[in-house]
């Protein structure tokens, strides 16, 4: 198979670029924590009773209990190498925790849209993750999944604390939601604080996607909200969305100001950037990350044609290292990385 | 200004620590600035600036263990995490102060499973249905709030039958 068709097919749903406000938002995620209430939580439960949950959940999945999902895999953490447990996590279905873990298992749709960990820090926790501006109807399929556990698990809750989790900042709805950003415009005009300032006040935190704080690489930010409990998650998802939108009109906003008051200034920065990408024989994470930034601004803005917007979802995938050494089917020491990088993003500019 | 750990009472001491030339500031007042330096005064205090849930150092029955996990009560202030369900009848006043100070508000609002029971149930989906039906009055959706309003009854009645 050529490197092009795996890597297609290697493609989660949201990574496709569809979806709403594409051309800022990059994906949505819905997580919702859930426990089984004769259990201890994963982090106090004994070997055996970990297995017990764990046997339980896979007996109910094989006999069709999530059947009306399409199909599903049940991958067991233990049986899976090194290598492809990362390329889990780099593609946003498992956490790195459940990763570092020699128990516990994840369920997966086929367009891996929903992924559900069992026994993470939670006993459950279901996830869902759709392309572009989508926390409805992610948090809608992420509900859907959620009432199918319901009907054959009696849920660890008590009123009026909710449903009860491990940690006391999920109580409550269990719930997270986040959206995914990609904002170089507000990052080349030096406005991401203002963005970042805005939102602290509402209960509702930006991050930038590999680190804390205004470190955001590739100038991906990610907000979501920190309450739990006390609101509706319908309301919760409201609130993040009201948010969203002013970012994304801001960013757009800045977008124009550049293109009109930096044109030249914009496009050399574009232009070096994606010859760096299309040359570079070595290439670390951190600086493949700030150049597609700019060439995903450069499509994004008609500058540069004939390459997929998609490029900066597959590279934000593709080129960390646990994909990579899946990529190239071996492992690579960390600078054997950053040249399979370069080969691999040569292959995908040109 | 108030106490940054409790939120209650009048901020009266500042600390200020320097780690890599990071400046960072804190406003304690006198009790809680007390009981980060009787515990253990140097990791209380990084667990504030970090912004960390603070648990802090009123005790809550010496000893005690969780009758559904066995979890005690030095460990759960050490993990901060719950064991169980039950860990959250078993340490109920502190429980109530952690979750009003990571959440703000004590009482969920939200989706009720199976579990919660049917009165629960059926009172959460006549709430929901009361929302819906506010709506379609308010767009002149009449025929739907009439729907509505009948899906409501029904619901009430099976809720008095259950009683």
């Amino acid at each position: 198979m050529s490197l092009d068709n795996f890597l297609k097919q290697s493609l989660s749903r949201w990574m496709t670029g569809e979806g709403p406000q594409n051309s800022v938002a990059i994906s949505s995620r819905v997580r919702l924590a859930r426990n089984l209430m004769e259990y201890p939580f994963p982090g106090q439960a004994s070997p055996a009773q970990l297995e017990e949950v764990e046997k339980k959940i896979r007996r109910w999945w094989n006999t069709g209990g999530l059947k009306s999902l399409g199909s599903t895999d049940y991958i067991s953490i233990k049986d899976l190498p090194e290598n492809q447990r990362l390329a889990l996590v780099d593609k946003h279905l498992i956490s790195p925790k459940l990763a570092g873990q020699d128990y516990g298992g994840v369920l997966i749709n086929k367009d891996e849209s929903v992924s559900v960990m069992i026994n993470e820090e939670d006993h459950l926790r279901i996830q869902t993750l759709l392309p572009g501006s989508q926390l409805k109807e992610a948090w809608n399929l992420a509900s859907k999944v959620d009432d199918l556990f319901d009907a054959d698990f009696d849920y660890a809750w008590s009123a009026p604390a909710g449903y009860l989790t491990c940690c006391p900042t999920n109580v409550g709805t269990g719930m997270r939601a986040s959206i995914m950003l990609h904002l170089p415009g507000l990052a080349l005009s030096g406005q991401q604080s203002l963005v970042f300032g805005t939102i602290s006040k509402v209960g509702i935190i930006v991050r930038g996607i590999f680190g804390e704080g205004s470190e955001a690489r590739g100038n991906i930010f990610q907000i979501s909200n920190q309450i739990t409990l006390g609101q509706k998650e319908e309301e919760i998802i409201e609130a993040l969305n009201r948010v969203t939108d002013q970012v994304i009109s801001q960013e757009l906003e800045a977008r124009n100001r550049l293109l009109e008051t930096e044109n030249i200034a914009l496009r050399d920065k574009i232009w070096r950037a994606y010859g760096i990408l299309a040359n570079a024989r070595v290439i670390t994470s951190a600086e493949a990350m700030e150049y597609i930034s700019l060439l995903r601004l450069g499509i994004d803005l008609n500058i540069i044609e004939g390459i997929n917007p998609r490029i900066l979802q597959e590279l934000l995938v593709f080129a960390q290292p646990g994909y990579l050494q899946k990529v190239f089917n071996a492992e690579l020491a960390p600078r054997e990385r950053d040249i399979k990088r370069a080969d691999l993003i040569r292959e995908l500019v040109k | 200004m108030l106490c940054q750990n409790c939120g209650e009472r009048e901020a009266r001491i500042s600390i200020t620590q320097i780690i890599n030339n990071v400046k960072t500031q804190i406003h304690l007042c006198q009790r809680c600035a007390q009981q980060s330096g009787q515990a253990d005064s140097v990791s209380a205090l990084q667990k504030m600036l970090a912004g960390l849930v603070d648990w802090g150092s009123e005790s809550i029955g010496k000893g005690k263990t969780c009758p559904g996990c066995g979890l005690s009560e030095l460990e759960l202030r050490h993990r901060g995490r719950f064991g169980c369900g039950q860990c959250y009848q078993t340490w109920e006043p502190l429980v109530k102060t952690i979750i009003g100070r990571v959440q703000g508000r004590t009482a969920h609002t939200g989706k009720i499973p199976r579990s919660a029971g049917e009165h629960a149930r059926t009172q959460w989906e006549i709430d929901e249905l009361q929302e819906k039906l506010q709506a379609a009055i308010k767009e002149e959706r009449f025929e739907d709030a009439a729907i509505l309003r009948d899906r409501i009854r029904g619901l009430q009645e099976v809720k008095e039958e259950k009683k």
